[in-house]
């Protein structure tokens, strides 16, 4: 539904006397929030194109990570200053009513944009790697951790938990059956949230059995982009070779394609796929699939495309005036939203690639950050 | 040097001297001088294709975003534990002109 | 070209588990020779007779025909006599430009903050030694003017060390943390940085000193001589009584709470006393020091505690054996904490050439209680002359000619000495103790401080071989951390 569309069927129904409705569903607003150096968050009104509201956040800043809740759309958990703090903050009243420094004693953590509220938006997870600083030397501790906080606990919050995961298990989030999270690493794994067991294990850096005749798998995922669509999209490029001696023996002269793919993981039903998509010709650095007609996919970085999913074909490609790292979606999938690098975020039409808006972020850059869209 | 293999420090910087005919410095050298290399190249010199088109356009668009998760350790300051300010005066890389180098302090600290 | 010539004292070769290793004298560099390089080299090898042979083209070109490529054998003569290993009788540059010193751009001061000790260990350098009530303490106004004099001299750098040492340090607290918060203060107006460290007998040591130091971030270093029946038999109080029971507790006590940076005990080594591998064991160990660095005692010949020939040959024997367990220790990537073997890996890991023993002077000088500017803390209160004091500065004429006549090798063994740039004459009170002479060099050590930077060669080459990363975790950074 387009937005003349939209905004005319909230003017009958308000008329009409069911603006409790408006909190929910077709008749939510839809915001983004984005983060920028030195140390900002801000709030953009999808529908007027502008920031509505801006918080400065404690610290040196350049934020990296925001964590939503799935509960309430109030707050926003940001990871900043030196991404050794997770702060918590009410968007609307700036109020900063959490706050964690995850190095602790002689301990020093640092969170590569690993974090996220579980699903019933008590506990906050936050992925952690460690240097022990000993009286001569560093000691860098072999596994990485998931620190696991009461989203209550306050400005001086401590874990109440945690588990070890393997190294570079970083972005996650809670899958729909409130048990688990799901991660991105060197393989995507599910993990208990409570004991911390993995639970399932998608293949990527070790898919060399699963897969005889490609080689390693590039990927790169920095941003929980599932918004709106509740998968998450891993993408990958791989070499394919003619044959597994040839992948055994790392023949660049015997490549067959090099392949662009995602890895795909379902939250609501804690299924994943894993398939190839074309033959790679352009980076691409996030991905986003329509939350209503699912084989329809856009890739952002220095162009924005379109691929269909059944067909593997390019449907339309336009160049950005820059390069965007994050992509994500409206609920309605009508528009997409890119973010990441400079300090703006771009709104483009699904339908035409056309780009509709720019909203210019006061401050600085984005840089790795990502954003996320939240419903209120 | 094809018939001497440096084993040390002290040996792979003569090494390089000489390349460059000035094994006197070394010579003369009485402690080990840290070595110093700046550049402003942001660390990736050509994209998968071999070319610069691939890259972040501008480079900028890409500078704090590559350098802020340390992505290249070795060209820019990590600014995550060592360096926290370094870019405090450049919130935006247009401003990439303000940014200075800098230098290990002569006993190696920072 | 004319005839080659071997500059012998520009290089020594060492062979370490097959691999023909050569160090380049004058630069401290390391090299690994290969076939080309090692067979030429051996051309220059005297005969039986002693003499070494005319090495000319023509032999050359014989001794190679069939055996290496030519190209390769000339590459390689270029190679040795760019580095001054071979002659091809062109004149030579001295090794170092003749040079004046006129700067001393120091980086350490080191307080002597009361001539007074509460033991009366044995062998004590301490010409001036006093009880503590009878010990001259430093004055502050005196410290005050030598950390200015430190801060003049020294402007340029941005960090600076002040070092405690006595008599024994803690009896005089109130002059340590006076001088604690002044020098913190004037670093911090100054944008530097200022470290601390002191030495000290270990038993004045009360959790409450410990935790100051740590807060402040103190190098400690307790003097510890190893297990009770070595530590006492000469670390003892003035009634006699040995200080073992005392210290080793206190050293506990201290290492349980102690997370700044590192504790190290120092050894003094004495007649009798050679087990460094049983004494390393104990501190390491037992008590628990992070490491442990031995020293032969300063002493005149005759006197009754100093190591005789053999002792000092078995202890160097002793110091070998406990090398090993670190050379095996390194292999597993851990440093047993064996400061005299690691201070040499250091050494030629980064290649340091020396042209003076240590910072004597130079980058360093020791104040005496009443002002009077000291080559070092083991100067102080010495016979020797002092070079200036705080109130008038230091005396650089008589500073700089005494540097330069101990960096004017040509009258001295060190001339051609293949670890000249490496002991660069000794140090220069163990010198002042044995001859009454600073300046002579200490040649009591030369063949044993030689076959021990052989060793060391050997150990290097052997890590570097199995373990290399092994130098970048415990070597390359071996710093405080911020």
């Amino acid at each position: 539904m387009n937005r003349l569309l939209r905004a005319a069927s909230i003017a009958l129904l308000a008329g009409a006397g069911l603006a409790a409705l408006a909190a929910t569903g077709a008749l939510a607003k839809e915001y983004v929030i984005a983060v920028n150096k030195p140390n900002n968050l801000h709030v953009i009104d999808a529908d007027a194109r502008k920031v509505v509201n801006s918080c400065t956040l404690p610290g040196r800043g350049s934020p990296v990570a925001i964590a939503t809740s799935p509960v309430d759309p109030a707050v926003a958990f940001v990871e900043t200053n030196g991404w050794g703090e997770v702060v918590g903050v009410n968007i609307d009243s700036c109020e900063v009513f959490f706050h964690a420094v995850l190095s602790q004693g002689t301990v020093r953590a640092r969170s590569m944009a690993g974090v996220a509220v579980g699903l019933d938006g008590k506990e906050l997870f936050v992925q952690v790697a460690e240097t022990e600083l000993l009286a001569d030397r560093y000691q860098i501790r072999p596994m990485h951790r998931f620190l696991v906080y009461n989203t209550d606990a306050g400005l001086d919050a401590k874990p109440v938990r945690s588990f070890d995961v393997p190294r570079g298990q970083t972005i996650m989030a809670p899958s729909h059956d409130g048990k688990t999270l799901w991660s991105y690493g060197h393989e995507v794994r599910q993990f208990d949230i409570a004991t911390g067991k993995i639970l399932q294990e998608i293949r990527l850096n070790s898919w060399e059995e699963d897969k005889p005749t490609y080689g390693d798998p590039d990927g790169l995922s920095f941003w929980p982009l599932y918004d709106n669509i509740d998968v998450m999209i891993f993408p990958y490029v791989a070499p394919v070779f003619a044959s597994r001696e040839a992948r055994d023996a790392g023949d660049f002269d015997q490549l067959s394609d090099f392949v662009l793919g995602i890895t795909t993981v379902d939250l609501r039903t804690n299924e994943w796929a894993q398939r190839d998509i074309t033959s790679f010709d352009v980076l691409i650095f996030s991905m986003v699939t329509h939350p209503k007609k699912p084989s329809e996919i856009y890739a952002v970085y220095t162009t924005l495309s379109k691929y269909d999913l059944d067909t593997g074909k390019l449907v339309d490609r336009v160049d950005l005036d820059h390069t965007y790292y994050a992509a994500a979606i409206s609920a309605e999938g009508d528009e997409l939203y890119i973010g990441g690098t400079f300090n703006d975020v771009a709104i483009y039409s699904t339908d035409t690639l056309k780009q509709l808006a720019k909203v210019m972020l006061p401050g600085g850059d984005q840089g790795v950050a990502g954003i996320r869209v939240i419903q209120r | 040097m094809k018939h001497l293999k440096s084993f040390n420090r002290k040996a792979k910087l003569l090494e390089s001297a000489l390349e460059q005919g000035k094994a006197d410095e070394v010579r003369m050298m009485q402690t080990v001088v840290a070595g110093c290399s700046s550049t402003l190249d942001p660390g990736w010199e050509v994209d998968p294709f071999g070319g610069v088109a691939g890259l972040c356009q501008p480079m900028e668009a890409d500078l704090y975003g590559c350098s802020d998760p340390c992505w290249w350790p070795a060209q820019v300051p990590d600014t995550i534990n060592t360096y926290p300010d370094w870019n405090a005066n450049a919130p935006s890389a247009k401003d990439w002109r303000v940014l200075e180098s800098v230098f290990p302090s002569e006993d190696g600290t920072v | 070209m004319s005839e080659l010539r071997l500059v012998e004292h520009n290089l020594h070769q060492v062979r370490v588990a097959g691999r023909r290793m050569m160090f380049h004298i004058p630069t401290s560099s390391l090299f690994e020779l290969d076939a080309v390089s090692g067979d030429l080299l051996d051309l220059f090898d005297a005969e039986s007779s002693g003499a070494r042979p005319a090495v000319t083209p023509e032999l050359v070109r014989e001794s190679f025909d069939g055996r290496h490529a030519p190209e390769a054998v000339v590459e390689a003569i270029r190679d040795f006599i760019e580095l001054e290993v071979l002659s091809d009788g062109r004149a030579r540059a001295p090794e170092r430009a003749p040079i004046r010193i006129e700067n001393f751009p120091l980086s350490t001061i080191v307080l002597n903050t009361n001539t007074g000790c509460n033991l009366s260990c044995t062998y004590c350098y301490k010409e001036d030694l006093e009880t503590p009530a009878n010990g001259t303490k430093m004055e502050f106004e005196t410290a005050r003017k030598s950390i200015e004099l430190l801060l003049a001299e020294g402007a340029q750098r941005e960090r600076f060390n002040i070092v405690f040492f006595g008599g024994e340090p803690l009896s005089n607290m109130a002059l340590i943390r006076a001088v604690v918060d002044y020098a913190e203060a004037r670093a911090s107006e100054l944008g530097k940085k200022v470290d601390f460290t002191l030495t000290t007998n270990g038993t004045l040591l009360t959790e409450q000193v410990v935790d100051y130091f740590n807060a402040h971030r103190f190098g400690l270093t307790i003097s510890m001589d190893g297990p009770r029946a070595v530590h006492d038999l000469r670390r003892r109080t003035v009634g006699g009584k040995g200080s073992y029971d005392v210290v080793a507790a206190k050293a506990r006590m201290a290492l349980e709470r102690y997370d700044s940076r590192p504790i190290g005990a120092r050894v003094t080594l004495t007649a009798g006393v050679v087990d460094v591998v049983a004494i390393w064991d104990h501190l390491v160990n037992d008590i628990g020091f992070h490491e442990v660095g031995f020293a032969p005692v300063t002493s005149g010949e005759h006197a009754i505690f100093a190591l005789n020939g053999d002792e000092l040959a078995e202890l160097f024997a002793n110091m070998k054996t406990l090398g090993g367990i670190y050379l095996e220790a390194a292999f597993a990537h851990r440093n047993i904490g064996f400061s005299n073997m690691h201070q040499l890996m250091t050494d030629l890991s980064e290649g340091m050439s020396k042209a003076l023993p240590c910072g004597a002077g130079l980058g360093l000088l020791a104040v005496d209680t009443g002002g009077g500017l000291n080559l070092c803390h083991r100067f102080t209160g010495s016979g020797l002359d002092t070079f200036g004091d705080v109130d008038h500065g230091i005396d650089k004429p008589a500073l700089g000619r005494f540097l330069e006549s101990r960096l004017d090798r040509s009258e001295t063994a060190c001339n051609t000495c293949r670890i000249r740039n490496l002991c660069s004459g000794g140090c220069y009170h163990e010198s002042y103790a044995r001859y009454n002479d600073p300046i002579h060099p200490t040649y009591h050590y030369c063949d044993l401080m030689r076959d021990w930077v052989d060793f060391g060669i050997g150990v290097y080459t052997r890590i570097m071989e199995r373990n290399p990363a092994f130098f970048a975790t415990y070597v390359e950074p071996r710093r405080a951390y911020k």
